[in-house]
């Protein structure tokens, strides 16, 4: 897992979750590595075509700071946006996590999906 | 202009992501690391590591106790089909192993190990040598 860390204009940093990106002929399936995020400390916007994924990491999964005695990595919270332009139903989301493992499903819109043409024979 | 907005496109903070470039680049990083990532916590009597494994079930995760060493060993399967049409993969499977060597003797016969949100836990208790012992001035 690489650990990408980005610095956002709030100057707080945060950890950008690596994704893998499938399709299907009805939707795009998003999946995002968030190890130590549980359900309710996850956060999915859509808005102006935009798509934000946000997970916090959480506390029980910290010990204090000031028990810290060997430390390889930083446990920001996640944030990743996308640009997904007006391609997904965005209704029909569907978002879950698991082993700290996001699954998004994206449905496209109907006119994305492929249609068959028919060929008339004379 | 003719401008395409698809999924593939991603809205990453340019201040950050510049940082981010030269901050990796300029000089050698010498700590290889290996995965999985662990952070060791002391808690008084107790030893506790947390190890960051998505994606990584129960049953492919083999930990053992030797000497004064944790030995982490497993395997994160691929949870894609051969047929999934990727528009982006970032993400790796494939098995690790990794050994962490701790601090202080533990008691052998106390060990927890849970594994939740990707996270794995484990708690060790200090052996008793190991326990401070408070030394009497007369």
């Amino acid at each position: 897992m690489n650990t990408e860390v980005v610095k956002n204009n709030d100057n707080k940093s945060y950890i950008i979750p690596t994704v893998d990106i499938s399709e299907t002929d009805d939707s795009f399936i998003l999946k995002a590595d968030m190890p130590g995020v549980k359900k309710d400390d996850l956060d999915i916007v859509i808005d102006n075509e935009e798509l934000e994924i946000k997970g916090k990491f959480s506390q029980a999964y910290l010990g204090n700071d000031d028990e810290l005695i060997y430390q390889e990595y930083k446990a920001y919270d996640y944030y990743r946006k996308f640009n997904i332009g007006n391609n997904i139903d965005n209704d029909k989301v569907i978002a879950e996590i698991n082993q700290g493992i996001l699954n998004l499903t994206l449905p496209k819109r109907e006119k994305l999906k492929p249609k068959k043409i028919d060929i008339k024979s004379e | 202009m003719f401008y395409t907005y698809d999924i593939l496109d991603d809205v990453l903070k340019m201040t950050g992501a510049f940082e981010k470039y030269f901050d990796s680049n300029l000089g050698r990083n010498i700590t290889r690391k290996s995965y999985p990532y662990v952070n060791m916590y002391e808690k008084d009597d107790n030893i506790v590591l947390n190890c960051i494994m998505p994606g990584v079930n129960v049953e492919d995760i083999n930990i053992e106790l030797i000497d004064n060493s944790l030995v982490i060993k497993g395997e994160r399967k691929a949870d894609s089909k051969d047929n999934d049409q990727f528009i982006r993969k970032e993400r790796n499977d494939g098995v690790f192993h990794k050994s962490v060597k701790l601090p202080y003797d533990v008691d052998r016969d106390n060990v927890n190990a849970s594994l939740k949100d990707g996270v794995l836990i484990i708690e060790l208790v200090k052996s008793e040598e190991a326990k401070p012992k408070r030394i009497e001035i007369k």
